[in-house]
């Protein structure tokens, strides 16, 4: 059978979705199977007339006027003007099926009507109405339609004008039946429609925002947070603040962030069409699979394919980033010396779209042993986690740092700086119970004038925390996997960080 | 596509509403804050109003229909220089403001007898000029019946509004108006101006929808974002630069001296005057753009 | 306060009348009127008009704020009460002449010669400020666009004809009916 994957068509034997699409839809990420039940729908209420000075489009209503009007379409074309006046414009003739009477009546401005010259059924006329009048056009109450478009058109008609053609419009209506697949047994019939991701293109003018956007989904999901009417919002990375970039009217299918605002950050998926704001950078457009995402639920994760692989390799080893710049065809430099297990700590340019306009990728990398792997307690902790993310920058990259502000042969734990203005806000949360751990992450909470300040214990203690305080100024954000090297560090180093996966 | 609203409530936290007006698509047309509290005019597609209201409920505010908010509204008087007692054009004045009108009162130069009440050429333009007119009449049935009859050809949405209850033969009027001793402020009153509102309402919905049919490129609180972000001028405290109507604006400008400023303003990648026809007003100095609709700009590309 | 309305319909009639009544009791004038007629004849179209108010207030006199003493030939007059001030100076000048009127201190005025009957000039006039309020509050009253015709006054009341259209006799017959229901011997 027949049916259009992704946008593509394709023949199959496959009977269900997870046949069709060779992985298997879960009830967190969910596909889309669409089967049309209704196809072009000709709606017969409007005709676009053209004429010699351009076109008048009318609504009609039905009545025996309007069958008359719609049987005799093709008798319309090269009519021309017979007379016009500041009331009507009438063109004509064509014999028409009705009675002649000697009655007026009163017709509206803009209203179309049929009438009869000298109440004679063979001279019959079509009239538009400039102005409201009343008069006998030799047909009883024969207006049926109005014109809706092209009223300055009729202003301007005059002797040597006429109808051109005349045609009747149709509308495409297609309904769909919509099932939320959320296991590969959803059955598949022919003609069906299945999507099963999001391809999106993204905007070379907005190189911060398509950074985000790729960060956001670089594991090929789009974390789902509210499906409204108008658009369907992400705000797994709520808070980071973009510069703002490409402005543009937002239609269905656009991409867009907030770069301002308490929603800053988060990312945008527009369902309907609505106009521009300097407040949202519009970074990229659908392709295919909107439908996916309009039916959605909070919670979902939505696959997404982007134009390109997100070209950043800060955190990976040197010989994955080797191979990522090969896949995506692009030169690979290495500042310095470096082995295959060193860990890419920069790489120039950084931002994706600036990558594929070099087409290629500087490096450099560090001894493994300065990297370490860190586990995050977000649930018990959440507000700590935040905290560290945007401290170290893994809110943002792969890969964070942390700079040693404090470490001494006789301390038994190494202080790291943070920002004492974002901590102001940090509340009290996951202190230690009854003693702290060796290699533990303390923060100092908003309690103490020391507050935001990150620390690592090299041996339990059961006094104080991490950064020296007592338990109860102290938040436990998480944990490091190994703290072999930690001794080692002075004053003014840089500690490298993986979120561990 | 847009229609009008207005949220009620404090300052403190608006701004989420605000935000949230701007991912709806929707267009802040004005900010009057008062101490605490804080009104926001704004347009806005419909299609996640009951979500918008219920955040706004979430801070103890609202958000109100203002059906008349995109338009100018010229209420009909003689001159009002010897009554110094309230008219009823004040009570209508202030009941449609309520519902987000501009209001004008618009007085008649050669007064309002029965014999007299002609309306000039220059009048015709000026109440022409604005979305909808209300005309007060007085209290003799004869006189507004002559007077309706002087109205016939006008095909602004109106109301005659007038002291007896009914005439017969006279259409889109009112009654018990006339005039009156007092300010309308019995609940027999409120109801007669909510007459007014509702027949008003619907003639104007049924131009909205003949202009629905054959729509301008850009709505006019689109345009007026633009004009008052490149021209730089914005209202505060209540004052309104920029007036909004169904077809257009009213930009409170000097015709001789800024009407090319106007005329060059982009919207959308084309000027102002490509898309408008721009012309002093006949009721005082100030800028008329009328929107001409997308059709006849394509045709005329053609 | 009796307010009689004629000549349009019963329902145009009422609202003139409760228009008249509501007026008045607002500007507080409802008590210093006797009685009002308007008579209305829209086929013209025109108004006719009659008031009649009470006199029953006394005017102010200078006997009744100064003390009036003769000095040196002249007349020599202490104001008692401040608000009089300028309307004694007023009336006093425009009897007998801005020459005549000196004012020594603000409530000390000479007026050079002696007058016999000068305690009982009137320096204030009540009824004529009614006059003029209710004369104000008919503009309200009176439809608009209706131009004043003919006035004629009387000493506690006027009758008079608003119209679209000039002056014709018919103005003149129907003043002078309103005049003689009002039953003051009024002639136009």
């Amino acid at each position: 059978m027949n049916i259009r994957v992704d946008g593509e068509e394709r023949t199959t034997e496959a009977r269900t979705v997870g046949e069709v699409l060779g992985f298997k839809p879960t009830p967190d990420v969910p596909v889309l199977v669409m089967r049309t039940t209704t196809k072009e729908v000709e709606v017969h209420n409007t005709y676009d007339i053209e004429t010699s000075k351009g076109t008048i489009t009318i609504e009609t209503r039905p009545g025996p006027v309007h069958d008359a009007f719609k049987e005799r379409l093709p008798q319309l074309v090269d009519l021309p003007l017979q007379w016009d006046d500041k009331y009507a414009a009438t063109f004509g003739t064509v014999p028409l099926p009705f009675e002649p009477t000697r009655k007026s009546y009163d017709y509206d401005r803009y209203e179309v009507l049929m009438g009869l010259m000298g109440h004679d059924r063979q001279q019959g006329i079509l009239a538009f109405q400039r102005q409201g009048h009343i008069w006998n056009n030799g047909i009883e109450k024969a207006g049926f339609g109005t014109v809706i478009k092209g009223r300055s058109v009729l202003a301007r008609l005059g002797r040597g004008d006429s109808i051109r053609s005349v045609s009747a419009r149709t509308e495409n209506a297609e309904l769909y039946d919509i099932t939320m697949a959320t296991s590969p047994d959803v059955p598949v019939h022919d003609g069906d429609i299945v999507l099963s991701k999001l391809i999106v293109d993204l905007h070379d003018e907005s190189p911060y925002a398509v950074e985000h956007f790729l960060f956001l989904t670089k594991d090929g999901r789009l974390p789902v947070s509210e499906v409204h009417t108008t658009f369907a919002t992400c705000s797994a990375l709520r808070g980071v603040e973009l510069p703002p970039e490409h402005i543009r009217p937002r239609t269905r299918g656009s991409l867009s962030v907030r770069t301002s605002g308490k929603e800053k950050g988060t990312v945008y998926v527009y369902l309907k069409d609505v106009v521009e704001d300097k407040t949202h950078t519009v970074f990229g457009e659908t392709i295919s699979g909107i439908e996916l995402v309009q039916e959605a639920q909070p919670g979902h994760h939505v696959r997404v394919e982007p134009r390109y692989v997100r070209l950043n390799t800060l955190g990976n080893t040197v010989a994955d980033a080797r191979a990522l710049a090969q896949r995506a065809g692009i030169a690979f430099v290495v500042e310095g010396t470096a082995g295959d297990d060193d860990v890419v700590v920069s790489q120039h340019p950084e931002l994706s779209t600036a990558v594929m306009a070099e087409g290629s990728i500087t490096i450099e990398a560090v001894d493994p042993t300065r990297v370490f792997t860190v586990r995050l307690f977000d649930d018990l902790a959440p507000q700590t986690a935040a905290y560290f993310k945007t401290i170290s920058g893994l809110k943002t990259r792969s890969l964070g740092r942390l700079t040693v502000f404090f470490a001494h042969e006789d301390m038994d734990m190494v202080l790291f700086s943070g920002n004492d203005k974002l901590a102001g806000t940090l509340t009290p949360e996951n202190h230690p119970e009854g003693v702290v751990r060796a290699g533990e992450i303390g923060i100092t909470n908003m309690a103490s004038r020391q507050r935001g300040t990150i620390g690592i214990r090299f041996g339990d203690s059961t006094e104080y925390g991490p950064t020296g305080e007592d338990f109860s100024h102290t938040n436990i954000v998480g944990k490091l996997d190994n703290i072999e090297g930690l001794r080692a560090l002075k004053e003014g180093d840089t500690v490298y960080l993986l979120l561990e996966t | 596509m847009f229609k009008m609203f207005v949220f009620k409530g404090g300052i403190y936290r608006h701004d989420e509403i605000v935000d949230l007006i701007e991912d709806l698509g929707g267009i802040v047309m004005q900010k009057t804050p008062m101490q605490t509290e804080v009104d926001v005019v704004f347009a806005m597609p419909e299609y996640d109003l009951p979500y918008l209201r219920e955040r706004a409920k979430r801070l103890k505010g609202e958000i109100l229909d203002i059906p008349f908010g995109d338009m100018e509204i010229a209420i009909v008087a003689p001159s009002l220089s010897r009554h110094h007692l309230p008219h009823p054009v004040c009570d209508i004045s202030e009941f449609l403001r309520r519902y987000g009108a501009t209001t004008n009162i618009v007085g008649l130069a050669r007064g309002y007898g029965k014999t007299i009440f002609q309306i000039s050429d220059k009048e015709r333009h000026m109440i022409g000029e604005h979305d909808a007119a209300i005309f007060s009449f007085g209290i003799y049935g004869e006189c507004i019946l002559l007077k309706a009859k002087a109205l016939a050809s006008f095909t602004l949405p109106h109301i005659i509004c007038g002291g007896p209850a009914d005439i017969e033969g006279v259409d889109h009027y009112i009654g018990n108006m006339g005039r009156k001793a007092s300010r309308m402020r019995s609940a027999e009153d409120i109801a007669t101006l909510e007459e007014v509102k509702r027949l008003l309402q619907e003639q104007v919905e049924e131009r909205r929808k003949e202009i629905g049919k054959d729509p301008y490129i850009f709505p006019p609180p689109y345009i007026k974002r633009a004009i008052e972000d490149q021209m730089g001028i914005r209202g505060s405290l209540g004052d309104n630069p920029v007036v909004l109507h169904l077809d257009g604006l009213r930009v409170k400008l000097p015709y001789a001296t800024r009407a090319d400023d106007v005329a060059a303003v982009t919207v959308g990648g084309r000027t102002l005057g490509d898309i408008a026809r721009i012309r002093k007003s006949f009721l005082n100095d100030t800028i008329i753009v009328s929107l001409i609709p997308q059709s006849e700009l394509e045709e005329a590309n053609e | 306060m009796e307010v009689v309305v004629r000549g349009g319909s019963p329902e145009e009639n009422g609202h003139l009348k409760k228009l008249t009544e509501d007026t008045f009791k607002e500007l507080a004038l409802g008590k210093k009127l006797e009685r009002i007629i308007l008579v209305s004849d829209i086929g013209i179209p025109a108004i006719y008009l009659g008031c009649r108010f009470k006199r029953d207030v006394q005017p102010v006199v200078l006997s009744d704020i100064a003390r009036i003493r003769e000095q040196g030939g002249e007349t020599r007059l202490q104001i008692t009460e401040e608000r009089y001030y300028d309307e004694v100076i007023s009336v006093l000048g425009k009897r007998y002449g801005v020459e005549s009127v000196v004012q020594d201190e603000r409530n000390i005025i000479f007026v050079k010669g002696i007058f016999p009957d000068l305690e009982k000039m009137v320096v204030y006039d009540f009824t004529e400020e009614v006059r003029e309020h209710i004369i104000d509050a008919l503009w309200h009253i009176l439809p608009e666009g209706f131009k004043v015709r003919r006035f004629v006054h009387f000493e506690d009341g006027f009758v008079g004809t608003v119209s679209d259209v000039p002056t014709i006799r018919e103005f003149d017959i129907q003043m002078q009916a309103i005049a003689d229901e009002m039953g003051a011997g009024w002639h136009v």
